[in-house]
């Protein structure tokens, strides 16, 4: 009995470990590819842009990505594998974040991690699809909008180096984290 | 926008080639590359590569050399690590012995993997001037689907290299070029097969153009 507990535990550990990395890959694809109300989401949301299609396979779910650059920034518009509108994130620096949810993410960030260093940030936008859309184009706000904030920290754990992204809601509070498993890259080291 | 990537990085990676009175050479260049990754962001790594002409004015097979390289790498940031090795050429006259010092500097950006790699080497053989190399290696990793190598997943990989050779009072240059299409097997290994372009003696003689089919494996454990 007590063996299997023991087995139990470490299953269980082991899937806990797992679930908290993130890996995703994804393929190019054609828009034919794509459901439709997702490809027209997408066209009356930006309109006359050059977009590219992905199909992007995490470790539980798999999902349809649009991406583009818009105004000079990158932005990325997820889809369910039905075609359902997920969330639209866009590319931002540190500071466009407001004041005091990067003083308090900042805050988190540094009693968890001691030195980090923000490798790359998000804003990420989910609810209704069209009243996303409204704030993307017009800047309208909305109640139907969830605005969270994505970044993405390199630093040091147990002696090593690793990536982190990290989920803020707008006021910066921590909603959750995984680990990035970064890619083998001997090839272009050695 | 990838397209017009790969064809500047390919311009850059070009450099100018000048056939007047040299000499060329057409070989094999197999490698295998292993790498352990260790506590605290060590990691250790053994590589062999085998050197085989195949054309030298005619066709006419000859094993040229063979070399093993044993090499210590920490990370010292992210996208950064340090490295120190060994390499021991066995070729038809002996013996050689490298020391090799590197600083490798990844940048990942939303298409594509870029590694500049700045690296010393000392060389020495028996009743020979030490030779004395400092490198910079430039390379790139390009998916050929979606924005990231993944397993099962083709890519290309551009590298241009520029080693400045002191051996006693003689200076030389060698400009190395290098074009492979890969194939990700698992998340811990590669395989690469492409064309490696080395011109040197350039500067003071003729050049001697030697051109190197190159099939590359990469186990990491």
């Amino acid at each position: 009995m007590k063996r299997f507990v023991i087995l139990f535990l470490a299953i269980s550990l082991a899937i806990n470990v797992f679930s908290q990395q993130k890996f995703e890959s994804e393929v190019r694809i054609q828009r034919m590819e794509v459901p439709d109300i997702a490809v027209n989401l997408v066209d009356s949301m930006l309109p006359g842009t050059k977009i590219r299609w992905y199909k992007e396979a995490g470790y539980s779910k798999s999902s349809f990505e649009a991406k583009t650059k818009y105004n000079a920034k990158k932005v990325s518009i997820e889809f369910s594998e039905q075609g359902i509108f997920e969330d639209m994130e866009i590319g931002i620096k540190p500071k466009e974040i407001p004041v005091n949810s990067l003083k308090r993410i900042s805050e988190l960030l540094a009693d968890t991690h001691g030195r980090f260093s923000i490798e790359k940030v998000q804003v990420q936008y989910s609810g209704d699809p069209h009243a996303v859309l409204n704030h993307f184009l017009h800047e309208k706000t909305g109640k139907d909008i969830v605005k969270k904030f994505e970044l993405v920290i390199s630093t040091k754990m147990d002696g090593s180096y690793v990536l982190f992204e990290y989920l803020f809601d707008e006021n910066g509070t921590f909603l959750g984290k995984s680990v990035i498993v970064l890619k083998m890259t001997d090839n272009i080291e050695y | 926008m990838k397209i017009h990537s790969i064809r500047s990085l390919i311009l850059l990676f070009l450099p100018s080639v000048c056939f007047a009175q040299s000499s060329s050479e057409l070989g094999i260049l197999p490698t295998i590359n292993i790498n352990k990754k260790l506590q605290s962001d060590w990691s250790g790594n053994f590589k062999t590569e085998s050197r085989q002409s195949l054309i030298k004015d005619d066709f006419r097979y000859d094993y040229l050399l063979t070399d093993l390289s044993i090499t210590a790498a920490k990370k010292i940031g992210i996208n950064s690590s340090i490295a120190a090795g060994y390499l021991l050429s066995l070729d038809k006259k002996g013996l050689r012995n490298r020391a090799i010092q590197q600083l490798t500097l990844l940048k990942r950006y939303p298409d594509f993997i870029l590694a500049h790699r700045f690296s010393a080497d000392q060389t020495f053989q028996k009743d020979t001037q030490t030779e004395w190399r400092f490198r910079y290696r430039i390379s790139a990793e390009f998916p050929l689907s979606g924005q990231s190598v993944d397993p099962k997943e083709f890519f290309l990989k551009f590298s241009s290299e520029y080693l400045n050779s002191l051996q006693g009072k003689e200076y030389d240059l060698e400009i190395r070029s290098a074009g492979f299409i890969g194939y990700v097997i698992t998340p811990k290994n590669k395989l690469e097969l492409g064309l490696d372009y080395r011109i040197d003696s350039f500067i003071a003689k003729n050049p001697r153009n030697r051109f190197w089919i190159g099939m590359n494996f990469y186990q990491s454990i």
